[in-house]
């Protein structure tokens, strides 16, 4: 039985460079059955990306060495059929740019703004990989 | 039978052979269409014979095969062939034309046939046949025996292309004559504009053809030939003589004038006025000149053989400086003999002891040197008085001293007359009348001898030794006889003092023949004196000179003249130094007297005498003219005396003014007989009196044109005197503002200021720099002004009164005004931007911790359901409750910082309004009041729903805040239109119509202090825990996201009014569009274009870098201003630049500025919080699009899309766009 989820179990990729968010991120994801992959930057995703099959990322969008928005952009070239949740934290960046509408421009499916809860993220993406 | 041989022989064999029918069917068979009619058989037997006969090669080819059937003579010779060839094949007879014309030809016949009408065309034949013969082809469809056959006429045209030929070569056969004819030869048209000029035309006139072409005929002409010249055009051009000849003059390059033989005829095809004119011109100046040359020297010889002795001579004069026959008083300039003689007879050497070539061209000496100065006057007169008579004859006498500087008399008669080339010819003979004179002379001291004995009369030798002497003057040597005198040297009585001068009489008067006037004195032997006047002449006798003297004692006189010269010469001395002279007006004689010094003030030769009273009253300034006449006028009728100050004008042209004494005299009977009086110089003092009147007039001129307003006051405050800028200030009229005092029009406030700079700085600097202050008008208002003051202080210095210049500053206190609200408005926006990058730099962190903080609070809390004591659920419960706390101050400051940004929508408020208000009412106090005035007919305006509500509800607590438990909220929502008003947040400057929503309290009102402050983030004056100072910031975040402004009026003690402003939709279109649409996206698309994309923040240049590259543009991301600058000016790779504006290093304005300069046109965009403040404040500074942040990457794209193409419209694609 969990040989055959683990098989179905969709695969998570999270990126964020706030230790504890990511953290967070994967405690909070831990029991909703999804294989969770976690990567510190977009670099590291890349990297990550490569190697793995991931079925949604869910990004910060502000990072340094590749930030998400170009880390959306690289992965949708490469894998077209990707879900993409996209957090903003709204910081100067983010207000800067309309980056809502840029990250929707650029291929994210959902745009979560922070402090979100829970529930929140588990729909967001319940709902892509519903889809899927 | 008949019609088949007919027809044969119309068409001869080739008709047979080729339909291969027997000339007897064809002839049997009547019915059959290709069977003639006997009547059209007979026809064509007739056409043939013509044909045969005909200049015109006729050609008949067959329609169908094209093999020529028939062709007459002249046909058969172009393509050589003989009868029995025919019918000849198509390929055949096409071989007779040139291969490249075969192609036309063929078409030709086609088109003949397919249109059934004929056609034309012009060919050449094989050129190896027939030396390149030119037909003229008609093709011409007909119908013969009910066969379509096509009929060729041809008319050779080699012979008429021949005759083009030979046109041309006429033509320029005649341009050869024509350009080489020996007659010059222009084509001129009506407006007398030469249109064509041959080589001697050309030559003649010494001008390039270039030159002549274009040019009047008049400018080549002599003006008078050139008027007669045209009278004629104009009687030919009229329907007169169309050929018509005359001498003319023409002018060359060189301003010489040239003889010519004119013939000059209207072309053919000249009328109504208009046309041309074909001018020959046979150059006659040679003829003319031999023609003149043998005239000449029959003149000359004819002279010479008249006046045998003395000398002739010839001027020719130039018309120019000695004398221009255009002036109409024909005025001579110089005298004749003043310049080089043309001819001069031998002559001339027994006058003046100089041979002929001395005077002949080339040499500077002329004969009018040698002649007395005295004498040149009458010379000139002269010959200017014969050149206006007809015979131009004249006569003269006058002296020259000859090379041995002896004295001759001569004699001249001459004639004058102008010539053909308007130059001056006066030709004449002198003669040597010396010797008639001096025999005149000597008869004159003969007469004056015997008429006077008391003249002592001498006779010399050239060494001083008396020959003889009369009584008289053996008297006058103090002798008693002759014999004491006779035989001795005249030197033994001379006074030693003029021994020298005695000497050199004597050489005198040997040279000159006579000297008149010469003063000596003899010393006598009883020791007295004695001053002689002598005239002497000389005379030879047997080959001896002797001079004969005559002496006249002039002692008495001498003496006299000597004591009145020295009383004289104490006179002038006195006049001098007085600059003062004396003059005499005698009415008698109608003349003046000058003294010596008059002349000098006058400035006036005495040798040429007093001038007349008429001539010195000509030199009386006009002004004074009047007055003049007037003293003059009155001192004659009432007598007595007249002093005047009168202005001359000295023969310099320069001004003197001169005080003016006069006497009126009398003569015996009574009747005013002179006038005496003195003239004294008084420029000097006059000149200063004039200085001072001028520097009145200018500092006058000054205080009444002054723009700065200017007046005096007295020490006592009075004000003594104004000008007119100063009344248009202050309002006041002229006779209104005089006894005013200042302290009058100063408002109480300024006294002190100005009492204090009176007392510290005028009176002890004697001014003062200006300051501000105010005034007051006559309209009672108060205007500010700036002064600067002097101090007047009278002879002994005390101060007498103060001379003060102000400017009405209100214009300029405006413009300040305006300048510091711009400065204050621009510092707020940068305040703004910089909380705002504060708020947005924490809010990622916060938000990312809150985010940790809410989620492990609800994941523990999702595990204490399980457990149990509710304590430890109600700690995360509380957990959770503050991290909500603090996620809604993140959200607020977000909001003030635009985070929140929506791009709202256009809608009408008032519903929304009302919601709003039915919210908060349950929230106030129930002793609050709260009333509304919601116009129901508002403009739409841009605004986010929720964004309103949420202003709407902090102004609202604010004012409930504000007030505490009692009063009154009053909502009223309306349109407005504001007037030059300022934005209590952003300072910017309001004007326009807007919708207003205003939120009214009646609570404490708000303190200058805190005004200025309230809209700070985290500003607050609630205690600590009771706000979180957000609540204004947010308004103001809101509003002017949405392009709002806010106006606060507020009065402490009675409320506070915030009027929140939108701008009403239909008044101001927003110009950002709407979310783009997917397939709008690809238009927006670039075409790798090298971007260069600035800002310092490295995420926002990467997200904006990310967004320009997925669509399609080549981009480089780049965070320092400084190496962006570097970049843009030193390499051309960019299209365009996308740049911060607020950045370390150098700012993106100043980053465009330098690259605009660089490249004018560079495209590039400004991304700004401060974008609305940009955009308004130097809309004429900016070419540039300004986009706010945050940045819409829709907006982006499309502007960026706009900069690129606006530039390079005409630029073309680049090959391969398409396949992208």
């Amino acid at each position: 039985m969990a040989g055959d989820s683990k098989v179905a179990a969709p695969v998570l990729l999270i990126v964020d460079d706030d230790p504890q968010l990511l953290s967070y991120l994967i405690d909070a994801l831990e029991f909703s059955g999804y294989q969770l992959l976690k990567a510190k930057n977009g670099r590291e995703a890349l990297e990550i990306a490569a190697q793995n099959h991931v079925d949604v990322l869910l990004t910060d969008l502000v990072m340094p060495e590749r930030d998400g928005v170009g880390l959306i952009r690289q992965l949708k070239e490469r894998q077209p059929e990707l879900r993409v949740v996209a957090m903003s934290g709204r910081s100067r960046t983010d207000l800067s740019v309309n980056s809502l509408e840029l990250v929707r421009v650029l291929g994210a499916d959902v745009v979560l703004q922070k402090p979100f809860t829970i529930d929140e993220l588990e729909a967001a993406i319940g709902q892509l990989v519903g889809c899927h | 039978m008949v019609a088949g041989a007919l027809a044969g022989g119309w068409l001869g064999g080739a008709w047979q052979r080729r339909r291969a029918l027997p000339a007897a069917v064809a002839a049997s068979s009547p019915a059959s269409p290709l069977t003639p009619s006997l009547e059209s058989l007979a026809k064509l037997s007739q056409g043939r014979q013509i044909a045969d006969q005909l200049d015109e090669a006729i050609w008949l080819v067959d329609a169908e095969t094209r093999d020529l059937m028939y062709c007459n003579p002249p046909a058969a010779r172009l393509v050589e062939v003989s009868e029995n060839e025919l019918p000849l094949p198509s390929e055949r007879w096409l071989q007779a034309i040139d291969p490249d014309h075969r192609p036309a030809v063929v078409s030709a016949l086609s088109s003949a046939l397919s249109n059934d009408d004929s056609t034309v065309l012009e060919f050449c034949l094989q050129a190896s046949r027939q030396t390149s013969r030119w037909l003229h082809l008609r093709i011409i469809p007909v119908v013969l025996f009910g066969h379509r056959m096509l009929l060729g006429v041809s008319r050779d045209l080699s012979e008429l292309r021949q005759a083009y030929q030979d046109v041309a070569e006429n033509e320029a056969r005649f341009r050869t004559i024509y350009e080489h004819a020996p007659l010059g030869i222009c084509v001129v048209n009506e407006s007398d504009e030469i249109l064509d000029a041959n080589r001697e035309f050309c030559r003649l006139l010494g001008f390039e053809e270039e030159e002549l072409i274009g040019r009047p005929m008049r400018s080549i002409s002599h003006e008078q030939d050139w008027q007669d010249e045209q009278r004629l055009c104009r009687q030919a051009l009229a329907g007169g003589a169309p050929v018509f000849g005359l001498e003319k003059r023409f002018r060359t390059r060189e301003g010489e004038i040239k003889w010519a033989q004119v013939r000059v005829g209207l072309q053919p095809g000249s009328k109504n006025g208009r046309g041309s004119f074909i001018v020959q011109a046979q150059d006659l100046t040679e003829q003319l000149k031999a023609m003149w040359a043998a005239r000449e020297s029959q003149r000359q010889l004819s002279t010479l053989i008249g006046n045998l002795a003395g000398m002739v001579y010839r001027y020719e004069l130039p018309p120019g400086d000695t004398w221009l026959p255009s002036d109409p008083t024909c005025r001579l300039r110089r005298m004749h003999h003043d310049h080089q003689a043309e001819f001069v007879s031998e002559g001339i050497r027994r006058l003046s002891g100089y041979g002929s070539s001395h005077f002949l061209s080339g040499n500077v000496f002329t004969f009018g040197a040698l002649i007395l100065p005295e004498d040149r006057a009458d010379i000139l007169r002269a010959v200017q008085s014969a050149l206006h008579e007809s015979s131009g004859r004249f006569q003269l006498v006058y002296r020259i001293r000859d090379r041995a500087g002896s004295l001759r008399w001569l004699s001249e008669r001459g004639q004058v007359q102008i010539n053909e080339d308007d130059s001056l010819r006066i030709e004449g003979l002198v003669v040597d009348i010396s010797a008639e004179r001096l025999a005149q002379e000597s008869e004159l001291v003969y007469r004056t001898l015997v008429a006077d004995t008391y003249t002592g009369f001498m006779t010399m030798n050239q060494f001083g030794v008396v020959v003889d002497a009369n009584q008289p003057y053996v008297s006058m040597v103090g002798g008693r006889s002759r014999n004491d005198v006779v035989g001795e040297s005249i030197y033994s009585w001379t006074a030693p003092d003029y021994r020298e001068a005695t000497a050199s009489f004597i050489q005198r008067v040997e040279r000159m023949g006579f000297v008149r006037d010469f003063e000596v004195e003899y010393l006598r032997p009883d020791g007295s004196r004695i001053s002689l006047l002598v005239n002497a002449v000389a005379t030879s006798v047997a080959g001896n000179l002797q001079i004969k003297s005559l002496f006249f004692d002039i002692t008495s006189r001498k003496q006299s003249e000597q004591a009145l010269a020295e009383s004289r010469n104490l006179l002038a001395e006195a006049q001098r130094i007085a600059r003062m002279g004396a003059w005499r007006w005698d009415f008698q004689e109608r003349s003046l007297w000058f003294s010596e010094e008059l002349f000098r003030l006058f400035d006036r030769d005495p040798r040429g005498g007093a001038p007349t009273p008429d001539e010195l009253f000509e030199n009386v300034h006009p002004e004074d003219k009047l007055s003049v006449r007037e003293a003059v006028s009155r001192i004659v009728s009432h007598g007595g005396h007249a002093s005047l100050d009168v202005r001359l004008y000295r023969p310099d042209g320069c001004v003197r003014f001169f005080h003016v004494e006069a006497n009126l005299q009398h003569d015996r009977q009574g009747r005013p007989e002179r006038l005496i009086g003195v003239v004294q110089d008084i420029t000097q003092t006059e000149l200063a009196e004039e200085a001072r009147r001028e520097s009145e007039k200018r500092y006058r001129a000054l205080f009444d044109t002054n723009i700065d307003g200017i007046f005096f006051v007295s020490m006592d405050g009075r004000i003594e005197e104004a000008n007119p800028a100063f009344l248009d200030i202050v309002g006041y009229q002229r006779n209104e503002i005089t006894g005013l005092n200042y302290r009058d029009i100063t408002p109480p406030v300024w006294h002190s200021l100005d009492e204090e700079v009176l007392q510290t700085r005028i009176l002890v600097a004697g001014y003062c720099e200006s300051y501000r202050k105010e005034i007051f008008c006559r309209d009672s208002s108060v205007k500010p002004i700036s002064v600067r003051a002097w101090l007047v202080r009278d002879e002994h210095g005390q101060p007498l009164r103060v001379m003060a210049m102000l400017r009405d500053i209100t214009d300029l206190k405006r413009i300040e005004q305006d300048r510091e609200q711009l400065q204050r408005s621009l510092q707020q926006a940068q305040k703004m931007e910089a909380i705002g990058h504060l708020t947005g730099g924490i809010a990622h962190d916060f938000n990312n911790i809150l985010t940790s903080i809410l989620g492990y609070a609800d994941l523990a809390m999702r595990r204490c359901v399980t457990e149990e004591g509710g304590r430890l659920s109600n700690y995360l419960g509380q957990i959770h409750t503050a991290g909500e706390r603090a996620k809604e101050l993140i959200a607020q400051m977000l909001l003030f910082s635009r985070g929140g940004s929506s791009p709202g929508k256009i809608q009408t408020i008032s519903p929304l309004l009302q919601g709003s208000i039915k919210m908060l009412r349950p929230t106030l106090p129930a002793s609050l009041r709260m009333r509304s005035h919601i116009s129901h007919t508002l403009p739409a305006v841009l605004v986010d729903g929720v964004q309103l509500q949420q202003v709407v509800m902090n102004l609202v607590i604010n004012g409930r805040d504000a007030m505490g438990d009692t009063g009154e909220i009053l909502v009223v929502a309306r349109e407005s239109f504001v007037e030059n008003a300022v934005c209590a947040s952003c300072h910017a400057r309001v004007h326009g119509y807007f919708v207003e929503v205003a939120v009214r309290d009646q609570g404490t009102g708000v303190p200058d202090e805190v005004l200025a402050r309230m809209f700070d983030p985290f500003y607050t004056t609630k205690p600590v825990g009771k706000g979180s100072g957000m609540g204004l910031s947010v308004v103001h975040g809101i509003v002017h996201e949405f392009d709002g402004h806010i106006l606060v009026t507020t009065r402490p003690g009675s409320g506070t009014t915030f009027r929140v402003l939108f701008p009403a939709a239909g008044h101001e279109e927003r110009a950002l569009p709407g979310p783009a649409h997917a397939a709008c996206r690809d238009l927006r698309r670039g075409q790798g274009e090298r971007i260069l994309v600035l800002d310092d923040e490295p995420a926002v240049a990467n997200m904006v870098g990310e967004l320009l590259s997925s669509m399609g543009y080549q981009v480089d991301v780049i965070t320092d201003s400084l190496q962006a600058r570097g970049l843009l000016l030193e390499s051309g790779r960019y299209q365009a630049l996308i740049t911060d504006q607020v950045m370390p290093g150098i700012q993106g304005y100043e980053l465009i500025r330098d690259v605009r300069e660089r490249r004018p046109d560079f495209p590039v965009i400004l991304v700004s919080a401060q974008a609305d403040l940009l955009v308004r404040q130097a809309d004429k500074l900016i070419n540039w699009p300004v986009l706010a942040k945050p940045i819409e990457p829709d907006l982006l794209l499309a502007t960026l899309r706009e900069i690129l193409s606006t530039r390079e419209p005409a630029m073309d694609i680049p090959v391969g766009v398409g396949n992208e």
